[in-house]
């Protein structure tokens, strides 16, 4: 179309009501004398008049053509359609309530899903280059993902050709004084290589260098945030000492806004804006520490076009030299490469693909209802399409007119969820769990917003298309001369939209078995045995600076005077101190040797290592086994013994004899004195991992968490608690504040969102499936009140009558839940990674659900079946 | 059923050449409504082509938007207004072309039609 044209439409556009006029007229004239012509050859004016119209045909159709032509052409028809759809919607607020909401509903749904997919899986990391970072891990059979010694990394370092930087980091939080408040900051130890492996440059001074890989270097990097507050954004920081585990350390760096730390399972701050201030990592370890000591995490960036594969087998060359050279340190070790995005991500993208599943699924339930009641709707206006179509309106015309209503349904439905899904996504953002990655880029995003209105244009759309082809296809005399207040429905249509019910119920019901199966995992999981007693626990963390307490006869006389003090608080049952608590993530361990007895073959004795005192196990209620606990016997200078979990039981001592046996741990060869109940990394973990309790006295720790068990409330205890250590030492800070059975409820964070949102999923496709049922079954009574008034006047009972209404929506949720439960257990697949003591064929749920969703379907049916046998006979056939 | 069909048969017939046809007459005739464009070519094709208002007018529309022809208010012989429509000389230029294509269209299927092999 040429511009000449284009502008031309468009004067017609503006002009558009006074040119209508001017067809009009024009052909009104064109009609006259037709009419004219025919009165002259001698017919009557009736008779003109008729052939008049046959031969030209009606005023009305042909201004619609000529509209089309000129203005916005179709464009312009299609508002005019907008407009009619508008007002005829607007007489039906019923019918435009219902669908508008089912698909608000279910698009507000799956804005915050988008949200979060966007936000955790599809946005690169904020790093240059992000896919070229990957995390190198090292593997052996025994363990998996584990972290690199410092002796490997060197190796690496040194001798890949596939890395454009590789560096070291490890998680080692500080104190912080500054002026007279103690605080405990997230801080991580790095090598050099770190910031410019990530692609970020300090803000203020300088990056560390290699000279400061030692354990006497004592400078550091601020991030932005710990500049901004705690430094009033001192523009001459660089250089300036600060206090730091009472030592001073000089600020060599400032991180500019916004640097995000790379995150890791294992000694590592969450993904994310989450470290206030870096250290140098030290390298100056003894050939022991070097070799075997596994504590550091790796980030390297690969070089361009280098693949992961590439890079792997170039790290697995370099590999093969270090087992050479170090057999021992080294037996069955592999470099391990993985893309870090698919390493932060890792543990939650099972949750997130289902939600995902269940979001389609139930937009999908919307977009069927929304069809469903479409039909229904073309049904109703059948005699005013039919009437267009006599007009001579052509067929794409009548699937305009249809669709237009769709269009509004969908604007409007779409506007509407995205305005609830931005109300609902802070709420979501509340519930989803602290720790699930990359919690902090969920928002609104642009993605979001054009997917939820382009999925619900899509939708509503889609779901218009099937009734309105339909109905443009059939005959118009059919539609006129059918009479429509009795059965004119055809058999087609209603088989149609008995499809559409059936698939609505169908996808319900998997959704509803997937969420008993949540449920019943998470019941399951509740009434499992954890090991110990969360309930009524208070717990904080104490850090003591190593340069006060370098000597465990600084560290145990502190932990005993503060338990001590600690159990004469009001109201405290029992107070301990250990290293680790349950389900935090804790995972240290060691390796240990079995006296007197050869190993199991091909099995290195490896345990998690724990450090307890006395109190420890009464204030968590950790069940004894066999033998006895650690208790006041275990001082410093008595017998070293040691407490074991029955995992370590079951693998090194299968004979059931550990109780007397010696093991030797870091040199000293303890008698195992006790046995105590397993306790999981995670709450659903399938088992527990061998591991042992030292007595705190025999080997102390100088990062401990304090645990109180109280009758009354727990939290009530932090600040009297606070105030004892205060007194003890004034520059301790108490720090991580929380209860055992907030640490347990976040541990079960992820599964308790995820059944959540399946039971939200759930509430809303019943109700969906409720109203298809219901709007299905009001109109075919409705439409049948004819049929139904002949069987009453033949001697149907009201029952019987209510009983044809009430077995018709147990036969369509009958077949629907039918097919549900034959493709359920490929389904639910989906969801067995959140299981638990349940299989994804669980009879229970494949039979409670059903039923459930029989019975609300039933329920949906009451309504239509009392109408149906109030119906009068003489009522029904009068209408005729 | 049949009538529609019919109907929508007759217009495919004419989608190609109903442009032409308009211009043709309206070189041949001058400026005329569109009843008189309608009962020229009805009478022309002894019936044959008899033009809905629906699609009459939109190509008039059309060809108007296209420059082909300009159309005005005036009053006929009658004395009764009307939308009279006259062909521009891009509207002749243009007729010559489809002429000319048409010619050679005509000749190919007469050709086709006659020659034996």
């Amino acid at each position: 179309m040429r511009l000449r044209e284009i502008g031309w439409r468009l004067l017609a556009t503006l002009r558009r009501r006074s040119l209508d006029g001017e067809t009009r007229a024009e052909l009104r004239f064109h009609l006259d004398m037709e009419i004219q012509a025919g009165v002259a050859r001698g017919l009557s004016r009736e008779q003109a008049e008729r052939e008049a119209r046959l031969r030209a045909g009606t005023i009305p159709s042909a201004v619609d053509a000529v509209r089309d032509e000129r203005g916005l052409g179709p464009v312009d028809g299609m508002l005019t359609d907008i407009r009619h759809a508008w007002s005829s919607l607007a007489r039906q607020p019923g019918f435009a309530g219902i669908v508008c909401t089912a698909l608000a509903l279910a698009v507000a749904m799956n804005t915050v899903i988008v949200a979060v997919v966007d936000g955790v899986l599809l946005r690169p990391l904020p790093y240059p280059e992000p896919d070229h970072l990957v995390r190198v891990f090292e593997w052996s059979r025994r363990n998996p993902e584990w972290p690199v010694s410092i002796g490997n990394f060197q190796g690496f370092a040194r001798a890949n050709r596939s890395l454009a930087g590789i560096a070291l980091y490890t998680r080692e939080d500080a104190q912080l004084m500054h002026g007279n408040r103690p605080e405990r900051l997230v801080a991580v130890r790095v090598t050099d290589g770190f910031f410019p492996t990530l692609g970020v440059r300090p803000a203020l001074g300088r990056n560390f260098s290699a000279e400061d890989l030692r354990r006497s270097a004592r400078v550091v990097i601020l991030s932005d945030r710990l500049w901004k507050t705690t430094f009033h954004r001192d523009a001459a920081i660089v250089g300036k000492a600060i206090r730091l585990e009472r030592e001073s350390w000089t600020v060599v760096g400032v991180m500019p806004p916004g640097v995000q730390h790379v995150g890791g399972s294992y000694r590592s701050p969450l993904q994310g804006d989450t470290v206030a201030i870096w250290r140098p990592l030290a390298l100056d370890l003894p050939e022991n520490g070097l070799r075997n000591w596994h504590f550091c995490n790796v980030i390297a960036r690969m070089k361009t076009g280098v693949t992961v594969a590439q890079a792997s087998e170039d790290l697995n060359r370099v590999m093969d030299d270090l087992v050479r050279q170090f057999p021992q340190a080294n037996a069955g070790v592999r470099a391990e490469v993985l893309p870090l995005a698919g390493v932060v991500t890792d543990s939650s993208r099972a949750t997130i693909r289902l939600l995902m599943a269940a979001g389609l699924l139930v937009l999908l339930i919307a977009a069927v209802n929304v069809a469903g009641l479409c039909v229904a709707r073309v049904l109703s206006r059948r005699r005013e399409l039919a009437i267009r179509q006599a007009l001579g309106a052509r067929s794409w015309r009548v699937v305009r007119a249809v669709l237009a209503e769709n269009l509004i349904v969908g604007i409007v439905g779409g506007l509407a969820g995205l305005g609830l899904g931005a109300a609902l996504l802070p709420l979501l953002r509340a519930m989803m769990p602290v720790e699930f990655p990359r919690l902090h880029e969920v928002r609104l995003s642009a993605a979001a917003v054009a997917f939820s209105l382009g999925s619900a244009l899509l939708a509503s759309i889609l779901a218009g298309l099937a009734p309105a082809l339909r109905q443009a296809r059939q005959d118009a005399r059919e539609g006129l001369s059918e009479d429509n207040r009795v059965a004119s429905s055809s058999r087609g249509t209603r088989r149609l939209r008995a499809a559409l019910v059936v698939a609505e119920v169908g996808l319900a019901c998997l959704l509803c078995i997937g969420t008993t199966l949540l449920m019943r995992s998470a019941m399951r999981l509740a009434a499992r045995d954890h090991g110990f007693d969360p309930r009524g626990v208070l717990s904080f963390s104490v850090s003591l600076p190593a340069v006060s307490y370098n000597k465990p006869e600084l560290i145990v006389p502190l932990f005993d005077e503060l338990t001590r003090r600690l159990k004469e608080l009001p109201g405290v049952r029992a107070a301990g101190i250990a290293n680790s608590l349950p389900w935090t993530g804790y995972d240290e361990n060691t390796s240990f040797d079995l006296v007197g007895r050869p190993a199991p073959p091909g099995d290195d004795p490896q345990a998690r290592f724990q450090s307890a005192s006395p109190g420890f196990f009464a204030a968590m209620r950790l069940r004894l086994v066999a033998g006895r606990l650690i208790d006041d016997r275990d001082g410093a200078k008595a017998p070293p013994v040691v407490v074991v979990n029955q995992a370590l039981v079951r693998r090194y001592f299968p004979t059931g004899d550990a109780l007397g046996q010696r093991v030797a741990i870091w040199g000293d060869e303890r008698v195992i004195v006790g046995v105590v109940a397993d306790i999981r990394d995670a709450p659903a973990d399938a088992a527990a991992e061998p591991a042992f309790w030292w007595p705190l006295a025999q080997q102390p720790f100088t990062n401990v968490r304090v645990v109180l068990r109280t009758d009354g409330d727990a939290l009530a205890l932090a600040s009297p608690a606070a105030e004892v250590l205060r007194r003890l030492d004034p520059e301790l800070p108490v720090s991580d504040v929380r209860t055992l059975d907030g640490i347990a409820s976040e541990a079960l964070a992820e599964r308790r969102f995820a059944l959540w949102l399946f039971q939200a999923f759930s509430v809303l496709a019943l109700a969906l499936a409720a109203v298809a049922i219901y709007a299905m079954l009001a109109f075919d009574v409705q439409q049948r009140r004819r049929e139904i008034g002949v069987r009453m006047a033949m001697g149907a009972t009201r029952t019987s009558v209510a009983r044809l209404v009430v077995s018709h929506a147990a036969w369509l949720s009958g077949l629907g839940i039918v097919l549900a439960v034959i493709t359920a257990p490929a389904a639910m697949r989906l969801l067995r990674a959140l299981l638990f003591g349940v299989t994804v064929s669980d009879p229970i749920s494949f039979v409670l659900a059903p039923l459930f969703l029989l019975s609300v379907t039933l329920a949906a049916s009451a309504v239509p079946a009392w109408a149906a046998s109030r119906a009068g006979v003489v009522a029904a056939l009068r209408e005729q | 059923m049949s009538n529609r069909e019919t109907a929508r048969g007759r217009t495919e017939l004419l989608q190609g050449t109903l442009d032409l046809m308009v211009l043709r007459t309206l070189e041949a005739m001058g400026r005329q409504h569109g009843y008189a464009i309608a009962s020229r070519l009805a009478r022309v094709s002894d019936g044959a082509i008899q033009l809905n208002m629906g699609t009459l007018y939109p190509a008039l529309v059309r060809l108007e938007r296209r420059g082909f022809v300009r159309a005005r208010w005036d009053t006929t012989d009658s004395n009764r207004h009307a939308r009279f429509y006259g062909i521009t000389p891009a509207g002749r230029r243009r007729l010559e072309v489809e002429k000319a294509g048409w010619a050679r269209m005509s000749g190919i299927i007469d050709r086709l039609l006659t020659e034996t092999p």
